[in-house]
C-alpha cells in the first residue's frame, strides 16, 4: 500500500488535470484512457503526474465505470470448491482464456470465501456462517477494506443462528451498502417465522452500521442478487415442512423496507434460483432435468410483467453427468453465459438452442463462478477532490 | 464522389489546405458542427472547415456516408468499421482530431476505441512517446508507484 503521506504530498502537488498530452486535448486523452483495462491503467500511473491524477479522479472512475458497463464483457470469478483452503480465480474478459489465481492473504481470517454479490466492480466476502468478517474489494484494482465489526444483540452462534448477507449499490446516494440479517434458532422448528431476528445496514459512507426496522421474513438465502435501481432480491421461507412455502423478497436500500415480490406461475415441483440479466430480476427454475425455464421480471414488483425469457431443454448430459444451469450474463450477441454443474462454462444461443464450450485455462475442476465488472471503484468513500489539494505542498 | 441517384441536397466544404469536397447534406450531417450550422441556415457557400484537411475530410466523409446509410445492418458496419480503423498512428490522430472538432460521437467513440487497443498493455515509456507526455514524477516517486502497482507489471 502507498503511504498516506506519499499520497497526499503528490496529490497536493497535482492542482488540476489541465494538459496530459502534448499531442491530444484531455477530454481526447479521458476518452481513450477511458476505455482500458484496470491493469493498463494501474501501469500507466507512473506515466506522469497528470496522468496519474486522472487515473483516481473520481470522475474518471466514473466514467470508465460506465465504459465497462458499455462494453459489456465482464470478468468472471471462479471460487474453487473444496473444504479445505478457500481461493477465488479471475478470468479477464479478454474472451475469458486464462484463469489466475487471486491473492487473498488479506483476508485470512476467514475459514471459508464467499463472495456475496458485486457491484460496480467491488465484490462482497465473507464466510457465509458467521458473517462478521466482511470485506469489500476490488479484484480489479486489489483495493480492499474490512468492515467494522457488526454489533448485534443476538450472539452469533454457528450452531443456532442463520445469517444472510446483502450488498447493493444505491445510486440516489452513490453509496455502497451491505445488509446483515440474522436469525436466532433458539427453539425446534414449528412456525419459522416465529424466530427472533435482527438487522443491520453498513454504509461505506459512513463506514457504519445502523439498525433496520422489523424483517417481516425468513431469508433463505445465504446472499442477495442485487438490482441496479438499489434493491436487495432474496429468496424467503413462509411455514415449514410440507407446508412450507418459497416467497421472494426484497429490501429497498432507499426506504429499509423489505416486501414481498410477486412470482411468475411455476409448477409446483419447480425448484428455482434467482439472478440478474440484462438488469432485470430472473427466475432461473429447473425443472425435474428435463428443461430449464429462464423468467424475467419486465417491470419490478409486477407479477403480469413475468416473461418467459427462453426454454433450454432437455439439458445436455456430458460425462454422464446432469449439471444444473445457472444462466449469468446477457451477451452482446445475445448469447448466454451459463455455468454449467460447477464444471464447465457455456454459452448458450437462445435463437437455435446451441451450446458452445468457453475453454479456460487454469479453471478449477469444481468452482461456482459470478461475474464482475473491471472497474477501478474504489472500496472505500471517495474523499472530496479538493480536498487533497488543501494540504501543505510537502517535499515535491 | 459518386452521383446518388437521389435527389438529396449537396453541400459544399472546405478543407484547411483549400480543397472542396461535395457531399449529399443527409451525410454531412452526421456531423453534429455542420448539423447546427444547416439548422442556422448558414450553411450556402463552402463551409470552411480550419481544422481538418483535405485527405482527412475525405476519410471522415466516407465513414458518414457509410453510416448514412440506412440499408447497411449492425453486423455490415461493425465489419465495415473494423476495416475502416486500420490506420497508421499518423492517420489515426487526424481522424481523431477531426471527429472531435466536427463532433461525430459515432466516429470518436470507435477511433478512440481502436487506439485503446493499441495501446493496451504497453510500458509507460512507450505511452509518453505516443502522446507526448513529459515524465515529471522524480526518481523516487516514480519507484514508488511502481513498487505500488508491481503486479500491473506481470
Amino acid at each position: 500500500m502507498v503511504t498516506t503521506s506519499f499520497l497526499s504530498d503528490l496529490i497536493a502537488s497535482i492542482s488540476a488535470i489541465v494538459v496530459i498530452s502534448a499531442n491530444l486535448p484531455s477530454e481526447i486523452i479521458t476518452e481513450i484512457f477511458s476505455r482500458l483495462p484496470v491493469k493498463s491503467l494501474m501501469r500507466f500511473k507512473c506515466v506522469s503526474k497528470s496522468m496519474y491524477a486522472l487515473v483516481i479522479s473520481h470522475s474518471f472512475i466514473k466514467k470508465h465505470l460506465r465504459q465497462a458497463v458499455l462494453q459489456n464483457n465482464p470478468c468472471l470469478i471462479l471460487k474453487l470448491e473444496t473444504h479445505f483452503s478457500p481461493k477465488l480465480f479471475s478470468v479477464e474478459n479478454d474472451e475469458w482464456k486464462l484463469a489466475k489465481r487471486l491473492d487473498l492473504s488479506f483476508a485470512n481470517v476467514l475459514e471459508k470465501i464467499e463472495p456475496s454479490g458485486s457491484s460496480n466492480g467491488l465484490v462482497c466476502i465473507s464466510d457465509h456462517i458467521r458473517n462478521e468478517d466482511i470485506f469489500l474489494w476490488n479484484p480489479s484494482t486489489r483495493q480492499q477494506i474490512k468492515l467494522p465489526y457488526p454489533r448485534f444483540k443476538i450472539p452469533t452462534i454457528e450452531t443456532s443462528c442463520f445469517t444472510a448477507l446483502g450488498f447493493g449499490y444505491l445510486p440516489a446516494e452513490d453509496d455502497y451498502k451491505v445488509v446483515r440479517v440474522v436469525y436466532l434458532y433458539d427453539k425446534p422448528f414449528v412456525n419459522i417465522d416465529s424466530y427472533q431476528c435482527e438487522a443491520q445496514v453498513f454504509s461505506l459512507s459512513t463506514n457504519s452500521w445502523r439498525k433496520v426496522r422489523d424483517v417481516p421474513f425468513h431469508i433463505s438465502s445465504r446472499s442477495s442478487v442485487s438490482l441496479e435501481n438499489g434493491t436487495l432480491v432474496w429468496k424467503a421461507s413462509r411455514g415449514f415442512g410440507l407446508r412450507m412455502t418459497v416467497l421472494v423478497i426484497s429490501f429497498d436500500l432507499v426506504t429499509g423496507e423489505f416486501e414481498e415480490i410477486p412470482q411468475p406461475d411455476l409448477d409446483d415441483d419447480s425448484y428455482f434460483e434467482l439472478g440478474v440479466l440484462g438488469g432485470y430480476l430472473c427466475i432461473f427454475d429447473q425443472l425435474r432435468n428435463e428443461r430449464a425455464e429462464v423468467w424475467s421480471m419486465q417491470e419490478f414488483g409486477v407479477k403480469a410483467s413475468w416473461k418467459k425469457l427462453f426454454v433450454i431443454g432437455p439439458p445436455p448430459i456430458n460425462d454422464g453427468y446432469f449439471g444444473t444451469l445457472k444462466p449469468l450474463w446477457v451477451m452482446k450477441s445475445r448469447e448466454i453465459l451459463i455455468e454449467k454443474g460447477g464444471r464447465e462454462m457455456v454459452l448458450y444461443d437462445p435463437e437455435n438452442g446451441e451450446f458452445r464450450d468457453v475453454r479456460i485455462r487454469g479453471c478449477p475442476r469444481n468452482f461456482a463462478a459470478s461475474t464482475c465488472v473491471g472497474s477501478l471503484v474504489p472500496p472505500f468513500a471517495f474523499i472530496n477532490e479538493t480536498a487533497g489539494a488543501s494540504t501543505s505542498q510537502g517535499n515535491m | 464522389m459518386s452521383l446518388s441517384p437521389s435527389t438529396s441536397k449537396m453541400l459544399s466544404l472546405k478543407s484547411s489546405d483549400g480543397k472542396v469536397l461535395e457531399v449529399e447534406e443527409h451525410v454531412a450531417v452526421l456531423c453534429e458542427t455542420i448539423k447546427s450550422l444547416v439548422e442556422d441556415g448558414c450553411a450556402d457557400s463552402p463551409i470552411p472547415l480550419a481544422n481538418v484537411d483535405g485527405a482527412t475530410l475525405g476519410n471522415v466523409m466516407e465513414w458518414c456516408k457509410k453510416h448514412a446509410d440506412q440499408k447497411a445492418s449492425a453486423d455490415d458496419l461493425e465489419d465495415w468499421d473494423a476495416e475502416f480503423v486500420e490506420r497508421d498512428q499518423g492517420e489515426l490522430y487526424h481522424l481523431i482530431m477531426a471527429a472531435n472538432y466536427l463532433n461525430i460521437k459515432g466516429l470518436l467513440d470507435l477511433i478512440c476505441q481502436k487506439v485503446a487497443d493499441m495501446i493496451k498493455g504497453k510500458h509507460p515509456e512507450k505511452i509518453r512517446e505516443i502522446f507526448n507526455i513529459e515524465n515529471d514524477f522524480t526518481p523516487e516517486q516514480q519507484e514508488q508507484i511502481r513498487k505500488d502497482n508491481s503486479w500491473a507489471f506481470e
